[in-house]
């Protein structure tokens, strides 16, 4: 009869235990019959005791059962699950934030088998790993995408037909300053006391907001709701034209953005200020936002002290979102991950076919002075009225990340707004992509924004 | 179609190294009574799913090549020095799973 679906782990052990003497015995006889054949042969027989691992042999098996049957042990733990089952679990979750491809390069650097899933790729590093908490901690941090809670994120909102004055803006927000306005649905921005740094205003902020649901308990309803507080640091450089937030989310960068515009009597831009119109060429045939994100990696992103070592994800509007009224399929976007993107054909197809390239991740080398070098995540994003820069923490310093911030904040400003840098490089850089996706060879090295050589060893180094 | 394996690279060179498929063609009786407990083990373990993990098999095999002295004198013969017997164990069960599948392949077993 076949083992169930759920056994418990006394029945598997019971069965296991029980089969594996039986094969013990069987493997007895076997050698007896066989050796006592060889002995009537005149040949020599050779016996010595030698280890045992019968139980060894039992758990090995056990676990490849596990794949396809669920053991249900006892939960006589203080927390249910027995502690060291519970450790490599939560070592394997950690690892899970990685993706596939992130995951398959961990593997390779590890000189593991990267091929298989995620769960099987996972389980190799572990056990390489011994499933030392420290150890993986440091792959994760190295190799994982940059995000806001393990990072500096700021959005940049730009300005309509104008820009800012420091003077009078931190007389005006001071005006405000412990002043609250309602930016949406039990939704508040909360101004603090602007302080002026050189030649930029500084507010903290607070987006306050309430999650509120309707409950039921028998004949009684009732409306629970749970505040929410998120901070916000407003920045303002004198005579720029964008408000600059950095916090963890969106939505309190938007309020945030939102409220310090209507106080200061300025509107937002509709849409992005993106200057990059081509005007000759392969590029013309780009959207303007996949433009302007190759003018940022090559003229902005990869120069004076800033090179790109990998581009490890791409993220493409593809349409409009349809409604699914019409029973039409509709894919509106599409992100690509992985090692060198822009040296990937599914990626330059969406280039070339005039689809948006709205987001880029990568890893970077910073060098802010000779003798220091940095790797260190980054990403762009551009939405629908503000660009997002990212910077990762990585395993750097975080003054390291926030130094690197700056400098990205920096230049995708002045990026924005501008006209096209360097056209003809660029173009030449379109025509070369449109010959690769006609040619028929495999692409055997990354050759767009790749560095000359593997820089895998070099992390941290001095330079 | 191709035939499933199981052993890996360092698995088919310590295979190579102490002779194991030698061991296994050494004498007919060897060959019937370890496809007839992999049988055995297919019967036992099977789940809902159908046959067991290969690696659950091979697993418990290797508690009968542990206690099979024919496999101990074969290896004895090769005169190593401490040779690693759990592995050596683990890849001689792997090599009966292996000519286990290609027999039941080619309708040679049972």
């Amino acid at each position: 009869m076949a083992l169930d679906p759920v056994v418990r782990e006394e029945e598997v052990d019971e069965k296991l235990k029980d089969l594996a003497e039986q094969l013990r015995e069987a493997g007895r006889k076997t050698g007896e019959t066989v050796l006592e054949r060889r002995a009537s042969k005149g040949k020599a027989v050779r016996r010595i005791p030698t280890p045992k691992f019968t139980d060894e042999f039992v758990a090995q098996a056990r676990a490849a059962l596990e794949d396809e049957v669920k053991i249900a042990r006892p939960a006589d733990f203080p927390e249910d699950i027995e502690p060291k089952e519970r450790d490599r679990e939560i070592v394997k979750k950690a690892l899970a934030r990685l993706k596939l491809e992130q995951l398959r390069r961990v593997a390779a650097n590890q000189e593991l088998d990267y091929r298989g899933n995620s769960e099987e790729i996972i389980e190799r590093i572990v056990d390489a790993l011994n499933a030392d908490h420290a150890a993986i901690a440091r792959l994760i941090l190295e190799n994982e995408e940059p995000r806001p809670e393990r990072g500096v994120a700021d959005r940049l909102f730009p300005i309509l037909g104008s820009t800012v004055g420091v003077s009078d803006a931190i007389e005006t927000l001071g005006y405000y300053a412990r002043r609250y306005i309602r930016t949406g649905i039990a939704r508040w921005f909360v101004f603090g006391t602007p302080e002026r740094r050189n030649d930029t205003v500084v507010v903290e902020g607070v987006y306050r907001t309430y999650r509120v649901e309707p409950i039921e308990d028998e004949d009684f309803f009732d409306l629970t709701s749970v505040p929410d507080a998120l901070p916000v640091r407003i920045r303002i450089e004198d005579g720029s034209m964008f408000i600059e937030t950095r916090a963890t989310g969106a939505r309190e960068s938007r309020a945030a953005a939102q409220a310090v515009m209507k106080v200061l009597g300025l509107r937002p831009w509709p849409g992005l200020p993106i200057e990059t119109k081509p005007r000759e060429g392969a590029l013309m045939h780009w959207d303007h936002r996949s433009v302007f994100m190759a003018s940022l990696l090559q003229n902005e992103l990869n120069s004076n002290g800033i090179n790109i070592l990998n581009l490890t994800s791409a993220h493409f509007e593809t349409g409009e979102a349809g409604t699914g009224s019409d029973l039409r399929p509709n894919v509106r976007s599409v992100r690509f991950e992985g090692a060198h993107l822009l040296d990937s054909r599914p990626a330059c197809e969406l280039l070339v076919e005039g689809r948006a390239l709205v987001g880029i991740s990568l890893l970077v080398r910073f060098t802010p002075q000779p003798g220091q070098s940095f790797v260190l995540p980054i990403s762009v994003s551009l939405e629908r009225d503000y660009v997002t820069v990212l910077t990762g923490f990585g395993t750097e310093r975080h003054e390291v990340a926030n130094d690197l911030q700056r400098e990205l904040v920096k230049r995708v400003e002045r990026a924005l707004g501008e006209p096209l840098k360097d056209e003809a490089a660029l173009n030449r850089l379109a025509e070369q992509i449109r010959k690769m996706l006609r040619s028929s060879a495999p692409v055997e090295r990354a050759v767009f924004f790749a560095p000359e050589q593997p820089w895998g060893d070099d992390r941290n180094e001095d330079v | 179609m191709a035939l499933r394996r199981y052993l890996d690279q360092e698995g088919r060179q310590l295979r190579d190294t102490f002779a194991l498929r030698r061991w296994f063609a050494s004498d007919p009786e060897i060959r019937q009574r370890y496809f007839t407990e992999i049988d055995h083990i297919m019967e036992v373990c099977k789940t809902v799913e159908g046959d067991p993990p290969d690696a659950t098999v091979v697993n418990m095999l290797a508690n009968m090549c542990e206690a099979d002295a024919s496999l101990e004198d074969h290896i004895l013969k090769q005169n190593v020095q401490g040779p690693p017997w759990k592995e050596l164990r683990v890849t001689a069960a792997a090599v009966a799973f292996e000519s286990f599948l290609r027999a039941k392949e080619d309708g040679t077993w049972p």
